[in-house]
């Protein structure tokens, strides 16, 4: 056998549009690597037998062996191997924080400061390889057993659920209150980050299975859980975690603050960016922007802020070592001219006499040890009160529940949050027939871990209707 | 796939009606909620109340009001037999009514439409019903008998806000058994309706046209004030308790977008203006 060879320093990495053509425009700045490249950083991979990427990915893919189809240069067979634990390679790849989870436990980086193969970019690769080429990609599909699942909420859980219950022959019905499908693929992340095209192409792939997506029905409402009950024969809720939470200072009524969820849903979802000429959705530009925050949802704010041409600040009251979003991320917004305040407070929003935002006034902290051993602790500095000027704030303060699908549901045990974290640890609820995952259950999350959920539970649920058997396990 | 205009009846230069084929807003429909629609893709989503339907013909009629660039798009491009990309409903809540004995429907308007939606719930109830339809002028005005089935009379009026405003105080005065009134129009309008309905000690129910971009309250830009309470039109209203209703703070959320769109509307008129040089021109060819 050969002597493996540790490519441990050669990473290719993702080529880039440089940062003063990326802020122009909204299409996708991460380019893809090209096949030479691809097949390049597959060979780093040494196809490990025992992997420890795989432990780490939430959604457990069987990265060294897609990986080695990539070698062989077979990417419909790659492909094929991802989308047996996730419908969302394409998405994944793009939006994952690899280099928490597959990508911090690659074997190259045990020694010498190796560095990882870069996994996500691969998963992307198979993925747009096989869309790009246009050739035709089935799936299989097990005889129809007759049974039918309701799902509600189109986003990662519901369309994985939607997925992998439709594999197993069962009929699934997704019902979406929004215009679109994707959920927050659609509506939070911004095409900069994620193209259309891809997303499209991974939901259209379920859709070939069955799967019917009845968008613009809000459950609730435009249909209840009793005609849910007597149509199927099981349902399961990802409606995620959607309300955008304010950050809870003086001033959150003025005109020009903006939760993050509607700053990037008119963009995202109603287009808002291509005001007015092909859109008719308003959204302003040529400002002075101010978003708080420092997750993943402020990243997003940020990138697109930059796009629509305005003076784009973040404030955040930890520092970027302590902040949830990826180094990478912060580097590109710097690059394209973000101004990053840490250890920064909004303690009011200031307006004038028209009610307009003027600015927002913040104090410096700074971070503690924990008492209780947790995350330093951020303090305020004293006299450190300071304003930053600005005509819009952006609040990416994290998500609260949105209980409307479910609230009409006999008994349902809801937790404080009134979400959905009472689920056993097969995703089911104590309403026997009734399941839920992603952002519903643990209040905000990633999109892969709302995948694992939506697999997991279809698994569940897919057990349920063979032998109806319901043993909801009592915390 | 989306849902057919079967009809299309233009009222007058403000005001046409559109019959459109959901009939999924309809298996739950209560009176005084509404719908969201969307014409097509990159068009702007707006909520317009249910002012008639047909639960045979699977069909929900909309009164609209020429205001912007979606409401007038709608009606100079779309027709019967086109399709709007999106219905979604039904959105809101219908606000629980009881039998109250005399109402005053007061609308203003497109609102005008809202309250007739609510006033049939309230009919059914066994309620009195009175109508003020209010306008802002005479050219504009609506046929009282548009609204007229479900009133015992109807009154039009028109001339503004404070003509308006004085026909429901003459009402409430010679009418002091009135149990409620419900308005809606625009926020101004009602403020000043809730002054009659403070001054004169009258339940108010009133209706709160909040900017929406989603049906659920996913975005909190619907969001509205009642003392000292934030609330989501979309989720908890429309129909608000007109005592308690933070005018003010609506008047100035509703403005925050109306330069964008005076501009979109602006540019839409030049879009049709253009069109109708080209086709005189192509017509003395």
């Amino acid at each position: 056998m050969a002597k493996i060879v540790y490519r441990r320093h050669d990473r290719n990495e993702m080529p880039l549009m440089p940062p003063e053509k990326r802020k122009k425009t909204f299409d996708e700045y991460a380019l893809g690597f090209p096949v030479n490249v691809a097949i390049d950083e597959a060979y780093r991979c040494i196809l490990c037998k025992k992997a420890p990427c795989i432990p780490v990915c939430p959604a457990e893919l069987d990265i060294p062996k897609w990986i080695e189809q990539i070698q062989k240069e077979n990417m419909v067979e790659a492909y094929r191997i991802i989308r047996d634990k996730s419908p969302f390679g394409a998405v994944c790849g793009r939006v994952c924080p690899q280099e928490r989870q597959c990508e911090s436990n690659c074997v190259l980086m045990f020694k010498d400061n190796g560095l990882s193969v870069a996994i996500g970019a691969l998963e992307r690769f198979a993925a747009d390889t096989v869309r790009i080429s246009g050739l035709p990609f089935e799936e299989e599909k097990a005889p129809e057993t007759g049974k039918k699942v309701a799902v509600l909420g189109a986003g990662p859980a519901g369309l994985s659920a939607a997925y992998f219950l439709a594999k197993r022959g069962h009929k699934v019905v997704i019902y979406e209150a929004l215009a679109e499908s994707g959920g927050v693929m659609r509506y939070g992340i911004p095409p900069a980050r994620l193209d259309r095209k891809a997303l499209d192409f991974e939901i259209e792939l379920i859709e070939k299975l069955g799967v019917e997506i009845k968008t613009d029905h809000v459950v609730g409402q435009t249909i209840t859980y009793g005609d849910l009950k007597d149509e199927y024969d099981a349902i399961f809720i990802g409606v995620g975690s959607g309300r955008g939470k304010t950050i809870g200072v003086p001033g959150e009524g003025l005109i020009g603050v903006y939760t993050a969820i509607e700053f990037l849903t008119r963009i995202n979802l109603y287009e808002a960016f291509k005001f007015p000429e092909e859109a008719d959705t308003p959204i302003p530009r040529g400002k002075k922007v101010v978003v708080v925050g420092g997750g993943f949802t402020a990243v997003d704010c940020l990138i697109t802020s930059l796009r629509l041409d305005n003076e784009t600040h973040l404030v955040y009251r930890r520092t970027r070592e302590t902040s949830s979003a990826r180094d990478e991320e912060w580097d590109h917004v710097a690059e394209e001219g973000a101004i990053l305040h840490w250890l920064t407070q909004p303690v009011e929003i200031i307006g004038n006499e028209k009610g307009e935002v003027v600015g927002i006034k913040c104090i410096k902290m700074e971070l503690v040890p924990d008492e209780k051993g947790g995350r330093p602790r951020p303090k305020p500095v004293p006299n450190s009160e300071h304003i930053i000027e600005c005509d819009i704030v952006v609040q990416a303060v994290g998500q609260g529940p949105n209980p409307l699908a479910y609230q009409d549901i006999p008994n349902l045990k809801i937790d404080k949050w009134q979400n959905l974290s009472t689920v056993d640890s097969r995703y089911r609820t104590n309403v026997e027939g009734v399941f839920a995952g992603g952002d519903v259950v643990n209040g905000g999350d990633t999109v892969v871990r709302a995948i694992r959920h939506g697999r997991d539970a279809a698994e569940a649920i897919d057990e349920y209707l063979k032998t109806g058997k319901w043993e909801y396990e009592e915390e | 796939m989306g849902f057919p205009i079967l009809k299309k009846e233009v009222l007058n230069d403000r005001f046409y009606l559109l019959e459109v084929h959901a009939p999924h807003v309809l298996k739950k429909f209560k009176h005084g909620q509404f719908v969201m629609i969307l014409s097509k893709k990159g068009g702007e989503i707006i909520p317009l109340t249910v002012f008639n339907y047909d639960k045979t013909k699977g069909s929900v009629t909309l009164l609209v009001e020429v205001r912007g660039k979606s409401t007038k798009e709608l009606l100079v491009r779309f027709g019967e037999g086109d399709e709007l990309k999106d219905v979604v409903g039904p959105v809101g809540i219908s606000p629980n009514l009881k039998n109250v004995g005399k109402v005053l429907l007061v609308g203003y308007n497109y609102g005008n439409a809202c309250v007739y939606n609510l006033g049939r719930g309230l009919k059914e109830l066994g309620n009195e019903i009175h109508f003020i339809a209010g306008f802002e002028d005479s050219g504009s005005s609506l046929s009282g008998g548009l609204f007229a089935d479900i009133a015992v009379d109807i009154k039009v009026a028109f001339g503004g806000i404070k003509k308006v405003k004085e026909e429901v105080r003459d009402f409430v005065d010679i009418n002091k058994d009135t149990a409620l009134i419900v308005s809606a129009g625009i926020p101004e309008f009602e403020k000043e309706i809730e002054e009659v309905a403070d001054v004169f000690e009258v339940d108010h129910l009133t209706h709160a046209s909040a900017i929406m971009i989603d049906p659920i309250g996913l975005s909190g830009s619907d969001k509205v004030f009642l003392d000292g309470d934030v609330k989501y039109a979309s989720l908890d209203g429309p129909w608000f308790d007109g005592h308690k209703l933070d005018y003010d703070a609506l008047i100035q959320r509703n403005n925050i977008f109306v330069e964008y769109e005076k501009e979109a509307l602006r540019r839409f008129e030049e879009e049709l203006e253009k069109e109708r040089k080209k086709s005189a021109r192509k017509k003395r060819i």
